[in-house]
């Protein structure tokens, strides 16, 4: 009989605190609505905003590599621009990973369709767009010379 | 076939090493802009740019906290509420440092394009 009521005992513990958890459980327009998913698919969906993050953490180290080689060599000024350009893109794109990840994780608690991965085209668009306008530069600077 | 952490297997592993590896990524991303700015003397930005290692302690504390949080979240009886707890604090985190790094450049590349 004591067996079972410290069994009861520790369920109710449990259920109260993950009663509190859910409570102030961060944020709310995700928590607050649906179902608990499944374990694996909201730790995929953690992983996958993590690596939207480091993705967004290599821009900014990218931009970051360009101003400090600027700043070293005798390089075209308009580099470091292209550096802040691609660091502030990095910046956005790591937001943009935190409203992700929030943006599925509603979805899999609602059993909804998960939305469209657009960020993909957004960041291939802006590299290929700062590649090629680091190209041009690069030509017109060779041209002056 | 043995279930392993009730049934996601090592996936809680997996997420933690993405973590680790995130948070190394954003602790390091700022120190070339701290050099950089340093050598420059634009020590308005030096300073700004120390509150980095501030943040880094933060997002790393997170981390580990999360860490917790996934390496319990087999354990029902006594990780429950640890784990459903929210990997939203330290992703704001990284966008923060993400975003610190990121004005930090601008104000440095804005400084070496009117020098």
């Amino acid at each position: 009989v004591s067996a079972g009521a410290g069994d009861a005992e520790r369920a109710g513990r449990a259920e109260r605190a993950s009663r509190g958890e859910a409570e102030e459980r961060r944020p709310v327009s995700v928590y607050g609505v649906g179902d608990e998913p499944d374990p694996r698919f909201t730790l995929a969906n953690e992983r996958t905003a993590l690596a939207w993050m480091r993705t967004a953490l290599a821009l900014v180290g990218g931009g970051v590599a360009l101003i400090s080689v600027a700043s070293l060599a005798t390089l075209p000024k308009w580099s470091a621009l292209i550096g802040a350009a691609v660091c502030i893109g990095g910046a956005l794109l790591a937001w943009r990973a935190v409203t992700g990840w929030a943006r599925v994780e509603r979805a899999l608690r609602l059993g909804q369709r998960l939305p469209a991965p657009r960020a993909l085209v957004w960041l291939a668009g802006g590299v290929v767009l700062l590649a090629t306008l680091t190209l041009a530069l690069t030509i017109l600077e060779l041209v002056r010379r | 076939m043995t279930r392993l952490f009730g049934g996601e297997g090592l996936q809680p592993e997996r997420t933690a090493l993405a973590w680790q590896r995130t948070a190394i990524g954003a602790v390091v991303v700022l120190l070339p802009l701290l050099l950089v700015d340093a050598r420059l003397g634009i020590w308005p930005l030096v300073l700004l740019g120390s509150l980095s290692p501030v943040v880094a302690a933060v997002l790393v504390g997170r981390t580990a906290q999360r860490f917790r949080d996934l390496h319990h979240h087999h354990d029902r009886a006594a990780g429950a509420a640890r784990a459903a707890a929210s990997p939203w604090p330290p992703m704001r985190a990284v966008a923060v440092v993400a975003s610190l790094a990121a004005a930090g450049a601008l104000a440095t590349a804005l400084t070496l394009v009117l020098s």
